[in-house]
C-alpha cells in the first residue's frame, strides 16, 4: 500500500471546485445531467466520491428523484459558523518524504537553536524502507518547508543554517487567544477570502487544544447570515489574483467559455463582489488588446502570476481603478452615465422601508417630495442592473424615467406577465 | 501564494495532536480520533500507510503491544505557516478589530507580525451592495457587548442592559436570556435573540443598541433546546417554479442558497422547482426576494404567500398601469 494508491486525495484543487459548486448551489442534477452538460461520467463518479468522502454525511447527501441519483448539500443555519466547504482544502496528497520530513525537521530543529542540513540529514529516521533521506531530497523539503513560513535559512560562514519560525502565538495569555479565534472565526464568516482564516483558525485550535489544553470550539460563538458559502472554492483563484495586484504583476489565465476554454494574458485592476447574488468579477486589462474586460472568477480554471507590470501600464491602471464606482454592481463601467429616478411610495409607519432604502441606496440621493412619497435619483452606467432591486419593492416603487435605456417599460412588462402567471396558476 | 498545500492536511493536523499527546493509542482510539477530527471519511489507503503495523513501513509510529507506540522523541512543535501568519496581519488591518480584540491584544499582534509582508490587501475588493452601518465609531463599544453576552450565553447566565430605540423610548435595567448571537453579512448588523422571562417568548435584538450590559446571576438551564424548539414550530415552506432560463436560475439558487433549501429539475419538462424552508419571521425578506425576479419566480405553494405575492404584483403593475 502507498500514498499514491490514494484515490481520495488530490494533487490540484480544480479537480472538484466546479461539480463541488454545482452540487452546493443546485444539488437537482443527476450523473446524466452533468454528463448532459458536458463532464465525462468517469470524471463525475470519481469526484462525487471524493466530495462525499471529504465532507460530513449530514451535509452532503444523496436522494431519489425520478429514478435517477441527485447529490445534495444541506443547510443549516444553527451550524451557519461553519462553512464545511473549506474543509475540501484539506485534502491535498502528500508523500512519504513530505510527511516524514515535515514531522522529523520541526522536531529536530525544536531541539536546537538552529542546524544545518548535514546536521538535521544525520538526525532523520531511517527506519523506513521506503523513504530513506539524501542530502538532495532533504534540501528539497527544506526549501518547501521555508517557503510556506514553518522554518527560517540563513547563511553563515559559508553555510546554510536553518531554525524554527517563531511561535507567535507564544506570549497570548489563554483569553487573548479565545479572543483571536472568535475574531478569526468572525473573519472567515464575512471576508471576501475565506480559506487562509480557515487555515488560522483550526492552527489556532490545534495550539490551544496542545498547549493550552482548552478547545476554543466550547465556547459560545456567533452565528452567520446572508453568507453565500460555496465562494469559498474560488478562493485559490481569488487569493492569485489579489496576490498579483499587491505585487504589481501580470497574470496569465484560462477562463472556461461556451466552446471549452482559453487563454489570455491580464493585468488584474480589481475585484469587485456583489454581495447579493455572491458573484465575483475580475476587472482587468487585457494586454494583447489594452482593454478593459470583466471575468467571473468562478469561470477561471487557472490563474497564474506572471511578470512586473511596466510603468506606462502601471499608469493605465491606476486610471482605470474606480472604475466599477458609478457601476450598480458591474456592468457598464465603459458606458456614460445615465439617470434614473425612481419614486417610492413608503407609508408613515413603514419606517423600515426607508431605512432599507437608505442603507441600499449606494452613491444616489432621495428626497421627500410628497408626504408618503420619496425621490430617488441615482445615475449609473448600465440601468438594466438595477431592475431586480427596483423590483424587490414591488408596488412601492416605479421608475419614472432612466433615459435611453427605458427600464420602466421593461418592468411593466415583468409585472404584466407575473400577473398573467399567477392569474393562470389560480 | 498557494492555498491548497498538504501542510493544511487533516492527516497532518491529527498527527500532530497523537505525537504531543505523548502516549500510546489503540485501532480503535485511533479511529475514534479520526471521527472527532475528520468532518467526512477516513482514506484507508492513505490511513494503513500513516499507521502500518510492518516493520519497515512505520511513519511516526510502531505498532507493539497491541498499541502505537510514538517512534518520535519529543514534540512537535505548533508553528502557524505563511498564510495563516498572512491571514493574521489582515485581521489586524480590518476596522472590525476593536470588536473582538482589546487594545493590548491588538498591538501584540502588531509587534509579532511586523516583519510579515502583506501578501494580499482586502481593501483593493470593491464589495458592492453591503450595507455597512454608518456607526463605524460605535464599534470600539461592541467588544464588552458582544464578550459579556457570549459568556452569558456559554453560562447559560441573564444579562442586564439598558438600550434606546428608534423612536426614543428608553429601557434601563432590562433582565433577558441570551441564546444565540447573529451577524447579517448583507446588513452588517449583529443581533442577538434573547428569551424574555416575563412574557415568555424569544424576541431578537440590535446589539449596538445595547448599552450598561452585564451578566446577571440568574441561571435558566436548558434554553439552547427550547431555543431550537421555537425555531423548528416556526419554519414555514414555499415552494418557487424557476424559469427555466440559465441565468435566472443560476440568480434564483445563488440567492437563496443560504437557506435550508431542495431543488428538483425535471429534463424532460426543463422545469426548475425550489423548496425552501425559512423561519415565519423571515417572510419578509422571502418575498422581496421573489418580487426581484419579477415573472421569472412564481410562488406555487402556500396559498396564502402566493395570494400576497400575486396582491403586490398586482399593485405593482397598477402603478404603471
Amino acid at each position: 500500500m502507498a500514498l499514491s494508491d490514494s484515490k481520495l486525495l488530490i494533487r490540484d484543487y480544480e479537480n472538484i471546485r466546479h461539480i463541488l459548486r454545482d452540487v452546493y448551489m443546485y444539488g437537482c442534477f443527476s450523473r446524466e445531467d452533468f454528463v448532459a452538460k458536458g463532464i465525462s461520467g468517469r470524471k463525475y463518479d470519481n469526484e462525487q466520491r471524493r466530495i462525499t468522502a471529504y465532507l460530513p454525511e449530514d451535509f452532503i447527501q444523496k436522494r431519489r428523484e425520478n429514478k435517477k441519483v441527485v447529490l445534495y448539500c444541506t443547510y443549516d443555519k444553527k451550524e451557519s459558523y461553519s462553512n464545511k466547504l473549506a474543509e475540501t482544502y484539506r485534502n491535498k496528497s502528500f508523500t512519504l518524504f513530505d510527511v516524514m520530513s515535515y514531522f522529523y525537521v520541526l522536531h529536530i530543529l525544536s531541539l536546537e537553536t538552529e542546524a544545518t542540513a548535514a546536521q538535521i540529514l544525520e538526525d532523520m529516521p531511517d527506519y523506513n524502507e521506503e523513504c530513506i533521506f539524501t542530502s538532495a531530497t532533504l534540501r528539497n523539503k527544506l526549501d518547501e518547508l521555508e517557503n510556506i513560513g514553518l522554518i527560517h535559512s540563513s547563511k553563515r560562514d559559508g553555510n546554510v543554517y536553518y531554525s524554527l519560525s517563531d511561535d507567535i502565538w507564544n506570549d497570548f495569555s489563554d483569553d487573548e487567544l479565545l479572543d483571536i479565534y472568535q475574531y478569526v472565526t468572525y473573519m472567515r464568516n464575512t471576508a471576501v477570502l475565506e480559506v487562509p482564516y480557515f487555515f488560522l483558525q483550526q492552527k489556532l485550535k490545534l495550539y490551544m487544544k496542545v498547549k493550552r489544553n482548552c478547545n476554543p470550539e466550547e465556547f459560545s460563538t456567533i452565528h452567520y447570515e446572508h453568507n453565500h458559502l460555496f465562494n469559498v472554492l474560488d478562493d485559490c483563484v481569488v487569493i492569485e489574483i489579489l496576490s498579483a495586484i499587491q505585487m504589481c504583476k501580470s497574470m496569465h489565465l484560462e477562463v472556461k467559455s461556451i466552446n471549452g476554454s482559453y487563454e489570455t494574458d491580464i493585468i488584474p485592476i480589481e475585484i469587485v463582489h456583489d454581495s447579493v447574488y455572491g458573484r465575483q468579477f475580475l476587472l482587468c486589462m487585457k494586454r494583447k488588446e489594452k482593454e478593459v474586460s470583466i471575468i467571473r472568477i468562478d469561470r477561471i480554471i487557472r490563474a497564474q502570476i506572471m511578470d512586473d507590470v511596466i510603468s506606462d501600464d502601471k499608469k493605465y491602471i491606476s486610471e482605470m481603478k474606480q472604475l466599477s464606482e458609478h457601476c450598480w454592481s458591474v456592468s457598464g463601467f465603459d458606458q456614460p452615465l445615465t439617470k434614473v429616478i425612481i419614486e417610492f411610495y413608503i407609508k408613515d409607519n413603514e419606517y423600515f422601508v426607508l431605512r432599507r432604502l437608505n442603507k441600499e441606496k449606494q452613491h444616489g440621493s432621495i428626497e421627500q417630495i410628497l408626504p408618503e412619497v420619496y425621490r430617488y435619483e441615482i445615475e449609473v452606467g448600465d440601468p438594466t442592473e438595477m431592475i431586480p432591486w427596483i423590483r424587490s419593492f414591488g408596488e412601492r416603487a416605479k421608475v419614472i424615467s432612466s433615459g435611453e435605456y427605458q427600464i420602466e417599460e421593461q418592468i411593466k412588462a415583468n409585472w404584466k406577465k407575473a400577473v398573467e402567471k399567477y392569474e393562470a396558476f389560480s | 501564494m498557494k492555498l491548497f498545500h498538504e501542510a493544511e492536511s487533516k492527516y497532518y493536523e491529527l498527527l500532530t495532536y497523537l505525537v504531543n499527546a505523548r502516549k500510546s493509542f489503540t485501532s480503535q482510539e485511533l479511529n475514534e480520533l479520526a471521527l472527532e477530527y475528520f468532518e467526512g471519511e477516513i482514506d484507508y489507503e492513505v490511513w494503513d500507510v500513516l499507521f502500518s503495523k510492518k516493520d519497515g513501513e512505520e511513519v511516526l509510529f510502531k505498532y507493539e503491544n497491541n498499541a502505537y507506540q510514538i517512534m518520535l522523541e519529543g514534540e512537535i512543535p505548533i508553528r502557524s505557516t505563511l498564510v495563516e501568519k498572512q491571514a493574521a496581519k489582515n485581521l489586524i488591518q480590518n476596522e472590525y478589530v476593536v470588536c473582538f480584540l482589546q487594545e493590548e491584544t491588538i498591538d501584540k499582534l502588531k509587534t509579532k507580525l511586523e516583519t510579515i509582508e502583506a501578501a494580499w490587501n482586502e481593501s483593493v475588493v470593491n464589495v458592492k451592495r453591503r450595507n455597512i452601518a454608518n456607526n463605524i465609531l460605535d464599534r470600539s463599544g461592541l467588544y464588552t457587548v458582544i464578550k459579556t453576552v457570549m459568556n452569558a450565553i456559554y453560562a447559560e447566565k441573564a444579562i442586564v442592559y439598558s438600550n434606546t430605540l428608534q423612536d426614543g423610548t428608553a429601557f434601563h435595567n432590562v433582565s433577558v436570556f441570551p441564546v444565540k448571537i447573529e451577524y447579517s453579512l448583507q446588513n452588517d448588523m449583529f443581533r442577538v435573540s434573547v428569551y424574555e422571562p416575563v412574557e415568555e417568548r424569544f424576541i431578537r435584538m440590535d446589539l449596538s443598541t445595547m448599552t450598561d450590559v452585564s451578566i446577571s446571576e440568574k441561571k435558566m438551564v436548558g434554553l439552547a433546546k427550547k431555543y431550537n424548539d421555537f425555531i423548528e414550530s416556526n419554519m414555514k415552506t414555499i415552494v418557487l417554479d424557476v424559469e427555466p432560463v440559465s441565468y435566472i436560475v443560476e440568480r434564483c439558487f445563488r440567492l437563496f442558497s443560504y437557506y435550508d433549501r431542495k431543488a428538483k429539475f425535471d429534463i424532460e419538462d426543463n422545469r426548475y422547482q425550489l423548496e425552501i424552508r425559512y423561519l415565519k419571521f423571515d417572510e419578509g425578506e422571502i418575498i422581496r426576494n421573489i418580487l426581484s425576479f419579477g415573472e421569472s419566480v412564481v410562488v406555487t405553494s402556500p396559498e396564502e404567500v402566493r395570494k400576497v405575492v400575486y396582491e403586490r404584483i398586482k399593485k405593482a403593475y397598477e402603478r404603471y398601469d
